[in-house]
Formats: structure tokens, C-alpha cells, sequence
């Protein structure tokens, strides 16, 4: 039987059975999830973890079926390990690209060092190939999924606290947060894609409307990017956020978007934004009554200007977290590239290079590309080998590094100076550089 | 019942999945392993067979090389028992902030383009690193491929140059004050040479530096056949003949260029004063050096390839005819880095000795992720290093990985670049500025010893 069959199962060596999953296993996902992911501080579970997993494997999730969570049973029956496949929205400059995100990976802690994680990503992988996704997105453990081939390329969670003491109370003309209504979509979207347009960012989340309408209907998980409006107060909406619905287990609340119509100005309104956000932070619950008082906001800025310019003008006292990471896999940089060729067809009309001719061989230590180029359009990507003899490539990264700079998250310059296995030719760098500049991201997590 | 062989000693072979066979070195292997590497490191497959290889493998392989012999050679033979791939383990001679200690160095790493991607070099290394364990050696250090190591265990870890080359120029030839010359040293000199090398290693103030014996000083001057041997040069005042300083001076131009590997005036004699006249006597020195191609006997420049701190640098970068390239790195191994601590424990002792933290009575516990470890302080004095099989992984305070730790250890990096790249690092506010005193960034001069 096919490994994508929805009815596929595979014995391990241990007698336990490796399958993909089904609504019947909701209840066992969530328990597995909460037996996984204790907080240390409080001893007992994420509250989260367990209507987020009920969530994956309700039938009900835009981005994923129950279908596409990998399971590991005892002979018993017991769920020991498991993880879903999204499907993460995502543009990269502009372009969709399919990406499939192995997520809530949890493993009973009994049962670990078994290898059955990597017999599900294994799974999930041949899952994602197979639908047609370009790569795979992980978030989660630091470290433990370079071990499948993940290599971090995308900072996220850029976040800067601000204690509730910092944020000016506002009465006059304040600003009120109010939820988004089903019915108001396009107002929304239309406010959120004119916030990525403007961020002109490498790498960033569609909002979908299948999305859209689960996180303010159907969705039972914690974990969504809530839509919320910006209004003064006659009720004109001036502006989005997307929070989580909840406070955490520091009293903290997340803000992972922001934006403002283009006839209003974020300069003038971000000292009522906040206190707006404040206040309505306060109205949220606790995601466990055990846990402290909302005190504070996490603003997820990355490493946008727009926000530090903010935080700037405004000498506001923040707490500079350091971001964390995307692990990206791109099994096979050919499909990719030859799938982003009118985008760096582009780069390249807008550069010196216009009209180029000629060949570019990056080489990956183990294997290659060739990009051939004729008058300014790329014709083709395909696999080159290295001779025996002589070092006719232009550039050489290792494996999965070449990611960093494709995604924008370093460039070519700043990898070389700091790996000693990133090289190029003195010609071909600055061919590299325009290809694949270096500019911030704005990735959120379709939870 | 008979144990099999060790991996590290000499009788140990292997029959691998294809039928080829790894073994340790026998001499009839010798020859073999020497056309391998020649032919292997040339430019096209129809170049010519490559002598300096040659000669520089047969030098790995002989009785007179100090660091090096031809029972550190392991080889991949096949039926008709031809080398098809092969490597030398050197004792390499270093020096961490004052402590001695060896390091095993696998050089002229070979395959045959016919036997490639069947995974003879991780065998190879098998044998090579546990020689170089039952030997005592604490880590492995290589240079060569970048990337293709890290996959036997090695991380880039430690700098060891940069390159400013200084092109001749008319103005060059005719600037010639003050006045001095430079020659070989003789046999003889070995105290003389030493006695500058150590005060340069001294003044210096770097982490790792190489060690430079009597026997290794011999071998460079009198015993070798490579071409790539830097040679102990002796620079003298004009007249008195009197020694003023030391180069290590390539023995062989490379293109059409010298090398420069290490160089240290006596005190009294300021580099920046003195960097013109070095380059004119050196651009002079020419009738004694061996040329790699006898034909041309062009020499048209200087490379000064120094250590990324060295002053040279500094000063030639206002001169308008010199060109800078980065330099490359040490890859290191080490397969018990607690090992490696205790080694070093008298030097991490003595940095927290000097900081704030004298006196310090702590456990500090740092996760590898796959393990962890801990470092029981008790009144300044560190009472015990430990490695552990069971750490907390991504829940520890402190979280390194080893080839991250490795970095700091060796001076490389601070936390904060790194932290800036590796997102899997994280450290409390006071373990870390503890850990920063025990291993603080600092640079090293580490030649490459051939």
C-alpha cells in the first residue's frame, strides 16, 4: 500500500503500528499533546496543547485533515507519538509557494528514544512531496530537527515586551479593539495584504478566508491569530491586529499583527493603539486560572524598520527578545528556484545583470545546479555534478544553507564571513546578491 | 578466543561491502599511496603527474619527518592490492594559553576519482582517530575541503590566517632603509631562532600558537624534499650581522610570489619601521630559494599569510600596492571535550582567578542537547568537569551545541556573534558572563605544520 493511502499502516520493529490518522483519534491526540508538553514552572500541562490537537484532528481545520496526522500505536492500540502535516500559507515575494509544516510533534514521554518522530517525519515528508509542497516549516525544538534536515533560514517571534507600567493610559479619543465579524473579510483583508505589501517582506502568510472564518467560528484551539479591528471612536476602522485570545503562563498576551489603512498614520495612532491594547488585553482570559494577571504585550516585530522606528519616535521602554527560527527543508532546490524564475527574472532586469547570458553553478558539496540564463530570462535549472577534476562551480554552500540566503535571512557576504564553507567566485558575488538579497520576513504560524 | 585487532593497531584490516580492503599502511604501499595523491592533485585529468605531491607525500611517509611516518598511513587497497585511497595522521605540536599538548592531523586525504562516494575517507578516518585516541592526542585538527570534515566530526574552530600580498613595484627595489638583509638559519641557530620564536609567542598573547622543536626545526631546514616547508629565516642588522628577528619563509615561491608563515622582530626593532625593509631583503633573497618552476624565476610580490591579528596586516593596509584575502580555518575534533576541560583546567582556573567571579562556588550545568555538562566550582577552584549522558536537552538553562562550545573553547567567538547565527543557543544572565570569563574570545596563530 501507497504511503500517502489514508488507510496505510506499517509495522515497526518494536510491534508498534506507524498509520495516519483519523477523527476517531482526537481524543487520544489531545491527551498524548498534554502528557507531552508539561510547563515546567507550573508542573502541570499547556493548557493549549489539547483543544489545539482536538482542533488539528476535528475535520474542521482549513489547513489540515485528520488524515494527515502520523500516528504511532502500541499493539494495545495506545497512541504513543504524533504529528500533524499543514499546509502553511506563504508567499515569498509575492509568490505562493505549497509548504507543508510538520506540527504538534509529541511523543508519549515513555516511549522516547525509540525513533518513532523520525518514522512519522518520514511520513509527513513523503506526504508533502507528494502533494506538491516545495519545502517543509518547523518550528519547536531548538536544535532537534536539524537532525531531518532542517536548517534554520527564517527568524521569527522577533518579539519586544512592554509592560503594561510603560503604556500611557489613553481617555480621550481612545481607540477600541473589537473582534472581526464572519461578514467582514475583505474589509480585513484588504487591511492586511496593504500591511504585506508595504512590508515588501521576503517571506509572508496569506490570510485565507477558509482560514479566516475558522478562527472566528469553528475553530475549539487557543492557538489562532485572532482578527481584530482598530477603531476610533465613532466606529471608523482604522486599522487590524491578530492576537491570541489568551493570556500565557508569564501574563503576557501576543500580538503578532498590525497594520493601518493608508489613510491613517501609524505614527499618530501607535500610543492609542497600545493603550487600546492594553486595554483590551485585560478583558482576555488567563489560558489557566493558575497563571499571573495580564501585565504585559508581546509585540512580534521581527525585524521590521516600521516597528523600531516606532519604538524609537516614541522612547518606549521595551524588552528586545531574541528571535527564534523557521527550520526549512528544501529537499531539492531545482523545482524551487524554477518556480520563483519570473521573480528573479525581475531582480535581475533591475539590476546591472539585465540581459545576462551565461551560466550560474552553485555546488552543494555533495551535488549541484546549474541556472542558465540567456538575454535576462532563465531558461533552465537543472542537477550538475562536479568533474573529477577542477572547481568549475561559481559558488559552494553546504547542503541547507543555501536556504539562509534564499530566504533572505542572510546574505551572501554575511554567510561567507562568518562560514569558512560559504565561497564564490569575486565575479559571481554580486550576481548572487541581486538574485537573493537579504531582506526581513513576516512568517506567521497558521496554527 | 582471539580479539580482532583494534582499530588502532597496526594488524588491524577490514574487508569493506564492496571487497576492497582498509587497512594500516605496509611498505610496499608506499609508492602507491604517493602516485595516488599525485595524480589525484593536479588540475585536469590530463595534466602531468604532480612532483611537489609527490615529493611532499614521500616526506609524510619517510623516517625523517618528526611528526609523521609511514606507519600513520591507512589505506583502502583493492583486489590487485592498489592504493585507491588513503591518509596520513601527523602529531601536530600546539600550545592552548601555556599548556602543551598534541593533536592528530589528517593530511593528503585521497581518493581515486574511480572509487569516490564509497565512503573510504569515513573509513580511513575510523582508523585515523583511533590512532590518534590510543596515542593520547586530546583533538583532531584538519584543514582542506571545507564542509566535507564537518561530517567526520570536525567544526571549524580555530582561524589560522589571512593573506596580504604585497606586489613589487619600481618604487619597491629602489626604498631600501634601513638597510638590513635576511638569510637562512643554520643547524646551529636553533637556540637563537627558538629564543625569538618563543618571545613572539610571548608578545604575542594569542590562545593556540604552534610549537616548534628542535627536531621539527631540523627537519625544515636540512631534511625534507617538499617544496611546502616554510624554512626558519634569520633577519640580521646590515653590518654586525646581529639577528634583529625571525620569518618563516616558504621554501618554494608560490606563482610567482613568496610566502611568509610567521614573523617576529627582537624588541627595540618596531614592525612598522621595519615591514619595508623586510619585504626589499626578502624580494632579494631570491637566488636562495627553490623554485617550483625553474624556468621562471619571476617573483613579483609578497604573500604575508599571518594570523587574521597579526601587525603586518595593520600596517600594510596603507600601502597602496597591497591586495587582502580572507584566510581559511582549522577544523577541529574532539571527541571528549571533558577530557579536553580538564586538560585546560589550570588556564580556566586562572581566568576566573582574574575576574570578578574569584573565589566562586557554583555548578554550572551546560546542555550539548545530546549531553551535558557540568563544572562544580568551590572557592575558585574548579573541582570537577563532567560529561553527562542524560541532559535536559532544550529545556536546560544553558544551551550550547558542542561545535558552538568548541568555538568559544578555542577562542574564536563570543557568545553574542554566535548567538546571532544559532538560535538553539541560550545561557542565564550569570552563568553566561561565567562562562565568557572561563572561555573568553581571543585570537591564535596556528601554523599549519607540514
Amino acid at each position: 500500500m501507497h504511503r500517502i493511502d489514508p488507510n496505510y499502516t506499517h509495522t515497526l520493529s518494536d510491534g508498534a503500528t506507524l498509520r495516519w490518522g483519523s477523527t476517531n483519534d482526537a481524543d487520544a491526540y489531545a491527551a498524548l499533546a498534554e502528557a507531552s508538553f508539561v510547563l515546567p514552572q507550573f508542573q502541570f500541562s499547556n493548557p493549549n496543547v489539547g483543544p489545539y490537537a482536538r482542533d488539528l484532528a476535528s475535520g474542521n481545520h482549513p489547513l489540515c485533515t485528520p488524515n494527515d496526522i502520523a500516528v504511532v500505536c502500541a499493539p494495545n492500540g495506545e497512541m504513543l507519538a504524533a504529528a500533524a502535516l499543514l499546509s502553511q500559507p506563504l508567499q515569498y515575494d509575492g509568490i505562493d509557494l505549497a509548504v507543508g509544516r510538520p506540527e504538534l510533534v509529541c511523543s508519549s514521554p515513555h516511549v522516547r528514544q525509540r525513533g518513532y518522530v523520525r518514522e512519522i517525519m518520514n511520513l509527513l515528508h513523503h506526504k508533502s512531496h507528494a502533494r506538491g509542497d516545495v519545502m517543509q516549516a518547523i518550528t519547536g525544538i531548538p536544535n532537534y530537527y536539524h537532525q531531518f534536515g532542517y536548517v534554520w533560514s527564517v527568524d521569527y517571534n522577533a518579539f519586544r515586551t512592554i509592560q503594561f507600567s510603560t503604556i500611557a493610559d489613553v481617555s480621550h479619543d481612545a481607540l477600541l479593539i473589537r473582534k472581526a465579524r464572519l461578514d467582514e473579510y475583505s474589509t480585513f483583508i484588504e487591511l492586511y495584504d496593504n500591511e504585506r505589501r508595504q512590508r515588501t517582506d521576503m517571506l509572508s502568510t496569506p490570510y485565507t478566508a477558509e482560514y479566516y472564518a475558522h478562527a472566528l467560528t469553528t475553530s475549539c484551539s487557543r492557538e489562532q491569530h485572532i482578527p481584530y479591528f482598530i477603531c476610533v471612536p465613532t466606529g471608523e476602522i482604522v486599522g487590524f491586529t491578530t492576537m491570541l485570545a489568551y493570556s500565557d503562563e508569564d501574563g503576557g498576551v501576543c500580538v503578532t499583527g498590525l497594520g493601518f489603512a493608508t489613510t491613517a498614520s501609524p505614527h499618530l495612532y501607535f500610543l492609542r493603539v497600545l493603550s487600546a491594547l492594553k486595554a483590551h488585553a485585560r478583558t482576555l482570559p488567563k489560558a489557566h486560572p493558575s497563571f499571573p494577571d495580564v501585565s504585559k504585550l508581546y509585540l512580534q516585530v521581527d525585524a521590521h524598520p516600521s516597528w523600531l522606528q516606532l519604538f524609537a519616535t516614541h522612547s518606549l521602554v521595551t524588552l528586545e527578545e531574541h528571535p527564534y527560527t523557521w527550520y526549512l527543508r528544501v529537499p531539492d532546490f531545482i523545482p524551487l528556484l524554477w518556480q520563483l524564475r519570473t521573480l528573479l527574472e525581475r531582480r535581475l532586469a533591475a539590476s546591472a545583470f539585465r540581459h545576462y547570458t551565461g551560466s550560474l553553478i552553485l555546488w552543494f558539496y555533495r551535488h549541484g545546479l546549474e541556472m542558465v540564463w540567456q538575454n535576462g530570462t532563465l531558461v533552465a535549472v537543472k542537477p550538475w555534478t562536479a568533474p573529477a577534476y577542477g572547481e568549475p562551480f561559481h559558488a559552494t554552500y553546504p547542503p541547507g544553507i543555501f536556504a539562509q540566503q534564499l530566504f533572505g535571512w542572510r546574505s551572501f557576504r554575511e554567510l561567507h564571513a562568518w562560514r569558512k564553507d560559504v565561497w564564490a567566485r569575486g565575479e559571481s558575488i554580486e550576481f548572487l546578491e541581486t538574485l537573493f538579497p537579504s531582506k526581513p520576513s513576516w512568517f506567521l504560524w497558521s496554527n | 578466543m582471539t580479539q580482532p585487532p583494534a582499530l588502532h593497531d597496526p594488524q588491524y584490516i577490514h574487508t569493506l561491502p564492496d571487497g576492497n580492503t582498509v587497512r594500516w599502511a605496509r611498505p610496499s604501499d608506499i609508492q602507491g599511496y604517493i602516485d595516488l595523491c599525485a595524480n589525484v592533485f593536479k588540475d585536469s585529468a590530463d595534466s602531468e603527474y604532480n612532483r611537489y605531491v609527490a615529493k611532499y607525500c614521500r616526506d609524510f611517509t619517510s623516517t625523517y619527518h618528526p611528526l609523521s611516518s609511514a606507519n600513520e598511513l591507512a589505506v583502502v587497497v583493492n583486489a590487485a592490492q592498489e592504493v585507491v585511497a588513503g591518509a596520513v595522521l601527523m602529531r601536530v605540536m600546539m600550545n592552548y594559553a601555556g599548556i602543551d599538548m598534541t593533536m592528530g592531523k589528517p593530511e593528503v586525504v585521497a581518493t581515486h576519482p574511480e572509487y569516490r562516494n564509497r565512503g573510504y575517507i569515513r573509513e580511513i578516518f575510523k582508523l585515523l582517530h583511533a590512532r590518534s585516541h590510543a596515542r593520547g592526542d586530546l583533538l583532531q585538527g584538519i584543514t582542506g575541503v571545507p564542509y566535507i570534515y564537518e561530517r567526520l566530526g570536525y567544526h571549524y574552530a580555530i582561524d589560522y590566517e589571512q593573506r596580504t600580498t604585497v606586489h613589487f613595484t619600481s618604487q619597491q627595489h629602489t626604498t631600501s632603509t634601513p638597510a638590513i638583509h635576511v638569510r637562512r638559519a643554520t643547524i646551529n641557530e636553533y637556540a637563537q631562532f627558538a629564543e625569538l620564536y618563543e618571545a613572539e609567542r610571548r608578545a604575542r598573547n594569542q590562545l593556540i600558537t604552534t610549537t616548534i622543536d628542535f627536531a621539527f626545526f631540523k627537519y625544515l631546514l636540512e631534511d625534507n624534499t617538499s617544496i611546502h616547508v616554510w624554512m626558519p629565516t634569520l633577519i640580521c642588522a646590515p653590518d654586525t650581522d646581529e639577528v634583529i628577528g625571525f620569518l618563516l619563509l616558504n621554501k618554494a615561491k608560490v606563482d610567482d610570489k613568496f610566502i611568509i608563515y610567521g614573523l617576529g622582530l627582537k624588541p627595540g626593532y618596531p614592525l612598522a619601521q621595519y615591514l619595508p625593509a623586510i619585504i626589499n631583503a626578502t624580494a632579494q633573497y631570491r637566488p636562495l630559494i627553490t623554485l617550483r618552476h625553474t624556468q621562471d624565476e619571476t617573483i613579483n610580490g609578497i604573500v604575508f599569510d599571518l594570523d587574521a591579528s597579526h601587525p603586518a596586516h595593520h600596517i600594510l593596509r596603507s600601502v597602496s600596492h597591497a591586495t587582502y584575502d580572507e584566510g581559511y580555518t582549522w577544523f577541529i575534533r574532539v571527541p571528549d571535550v571533558s577530557a579536553l576541560l580538564q586538560r585546560i583546567r589550570p588556564v580556566i582556573e586562572q581566568r576566573v582567578a582574574t575576574s570578578e567571579y574569584r573565589g566562586l562556588t557554583h555548578q554550572l550545568d551546560v546542555s550539548l542537547y545530546d549531553a551535558s555538562l557540568m563544572f562544580r566550582w568551590e572557592k575558585g577552584s574548579l573541582r570537577e568537569i563532567s560529561q553527562h549522558a542524560h541532559p535536559k536537552g532544550a529545556s536546560a538553562s544553558n544551551r550550547y551545541t558542542l561545535p558552538l562550545l568548541l568555538k568559544q573553547i578555542f577562542g574564536r567567538n563570543s557568545y553574542a556573534e554566535m548567538r546571532r547565527w544559532h538560535h538553539e543557543l541560550a545561557r542565564t544572565a550569570y552563568d553566561g558572563a561565567l562562562l565568557d570569563t572561563m572561555f573568553p574570545k581571543q585570537t591564535s596563530w596556528f601554523m599549519i605544520q607540514y
